[in-house]
């Protein structure tokens, strides 16, 4: 399967989290480096790639489906 | 002389002080002389061969009732034969004494690794001492990924995924397969099926592997490692003589490995071997040749080649995969369904019940992570934090389902509702959390749910 990533910093007050944001399948990936996907995300951004950011899955959805 | 016996007198019998015996013997041929307190005495010889002469303390001697051997071989250790013979007992190497169930006494042989098991009203038997099991469901209980002891997974072609936990399966093109857990002949007992789809083409390489981490490695380095399982196979199962390629890949890298993609370092081939497979289910083995001082990371690999056309029953399926340290295959370590699943919850970890595939509405009870709103109206409401059943490998990739609509947001169950912009906050190795933004007619103390899973499997 081809996968898209994308980056999701999120604040709820004083705190704030990223995680990467895995499409089709919506999977929340967070930035452990023992955490095989998102070894594999590094891989993508190695080989070029680009993982926009936003602040909420609804919008990397929607930025998905629009085949940005 | 004569002159000399006349000056005795009336002396005789020459008393013992004098050199004489002071009593008057009877001859016994094979005799034994001997002296009382006061006068010399002949203990009469004995008709039975091979009695010894025993003590009498301060009594006469006598003949021993038991008859002993003229000769002994060397090692055997001497008892009773029967009733009043010693015999020897034959020797054997690097055995240990046992008895019957009568009591007979025997040397029983220990080989490596063996070790001695009491037999109700038997002789004691040598049996294999249970070697840890390096292999996670190595017998196929746990199917979390699927809808447990009812799993079934349709594979498609040119796929790489996890079906029973820990183990992936891999096909080519035009390798539609399907991969189910299937009961063995003994209640309690499964096995993993991996069958090519009838008329499927493919003939691409077709694996069923699985991953140890670095901690389940420990004690291999250096050391020769055994592989043992059952297989059997369909009637149509495809390979040329029915061969699958059995291999245990080793690396050295500092990364936990994932399957048969994972990230060796220096990776070698302690075993790989060809097995034909029959229609019979039948044990097989494979010891390594000695690993190296620095392996950190291992994985077992089954594959084969399809043929031609697959038939309706290209199929193989397999059990009791056992990977353990020794030079010896020993019994399958049987773990209990629990132990297995928690151990299996290190790498994946749902909240839907055991025996429901994760699916998006799955209906609200079902085992979802429940709360309540909050905040009312379209706002941040937190989910409760759950914590793993077990720390996990590393900080799982969480993927979430709406227990009652078909979308993977938070479900208000109180509105039927769901949320929007459902997002994991944070995730760790022991616990993660969600919130999500409430529906627009949310109120303070309506029930909410989600259901997640929690992987860290990479295919």
């Amino acid at each position: 399967m081809d996968y898209v990533y994308y980056t999701l910093k999120m604040a709820n007050g004083a705190a704030t989290s990223t995680m990467i944001y895995r499409l089709p399948d919506g999977a929340f990936i967070p930035l452990d480096p023992a955490n095989g996907h998102y070894r594999e995300h590094l891989e993508w951004i190695k080989a070029g790639n680009v993982a926009h950011e936003f602040s909420s899955p609804d919008d990397a959805r929607a930025h998905h489906s629009a085949g940005a | 002389m004569a002159t000399t016996i006349t000056s005795l007198g009336n002396k005789m019998p020459l008393a013992l002080t004098l050199g004489g015996l002071g009593a008057a013997i009877t001859a016994s041929n094979g005799g034994i002389f001997y002296s009382t307190a006061s006068v010399g005495a002949l203990l009469a010889g004995t008709a039975t061969a091979n009695q010894i002469l025993q003590s009498g303390a301060s009594a006469a001697p006598t003949w021993s009732t038991a008859t002993y051997p003229a000769t002994t071989t060397i090692n055997q250790l001497l008892y009773s034969s029967a009733a009043n013979v010693i015999g020897g007992l034959a020797t054997a190497n690097s055995g240990t004494l046992v008895t019957s169930s009568t009591g007979v006494p025997s040397i029983l042989a220990l080989g490596a690794q063996q070790s001695l098991v009491g037999i109700a009203s038997g002789t004691p038997a040598v049996a294999y001492i249970p070697g840890l099991n390096r292999v996670l469901n190595g017998d196929f209980q746990v199917w979390q990924r699927g809808a447990g002891g009812s799993a079934s997974f349709a594979v498609s072609a040119s796929t790489t995924v996890y079906t029973a936990d820990r183990w992936q399966v891999s096909v080519g093109a035009s390798t539609a397969t399907t991969v189910a857990q299937t009961a063995g002949a003994t209640s309690g007992s499964y096995l993993c099926k991996v069958q090519r789809n009838s008329g499927q083409t493919g003939t691409a390489v077709m694996y069923l592997c699985t991953s140890l981490t670095r901690d389940m490695c420990v004690g291999a380095a250096g050391n020769v490692v055994t592989l043992s399982f059952q297989a059997a196979a369909g009637i149509n199962f495809s390979p040329t003589s029915g061969n699958i390629t059995v291999t245990v890949y080793s690396g050295t890298g500092s990364t936990d490995i994932s399957g048969r993609n994972g990230a060796f370092t220096g990776t070698a081939s302690p075993i790989s071997s060809t097995q034909a497979i029959t229609t019979t289910l039948t044990s097989y083995s494979f010891t390594s040749s000695t690993l190296g001082s620095t392996v950190t990371q291992l994985a077992v690999q089954f594959s084969w080649t399809p043929v031609g056309t697959a038939g309706t029953s290209d199929w193989v399926e397999f059990t009791n995969v056992q990977l353990e340290v020794s030079a010896n295959q020993t019994p399958f370590q049987q773990r209990t369904f629990v132990n297995e699943l928690l151990e299996c919850q290190r790498f994946y970890y749902k909240t839907f019940l055991y025996g429901t595939a994760p699916v998006q509405n799955a209906g609200v009870g079902t085992g979802e992570i429940a709360g309540y709103v909050s905040i009312a109206a379209a706002t941040t409401n937190f989910m409760p934090n759950i914590r793993f059943p077990i720390q996990m490998l590393a900080a799982p990739t969480i993927t979430t389902y709406s227990p009652a609509a078909a979308t993977a947001q938070i479900y208000n169950e109180s509105a039927s509702a769901a949320f929007t912009a459902t997002t994991v906050f944070h995730s760790t190795a022991t616990d993660q959390v969600v919130y999500g933004t409430g529906s627009a007619g949310g109120t303070v103390g309506q029930a909410i749910g989600l259901h997640i899973t929690a992987d860290v499997d990479v295919t």
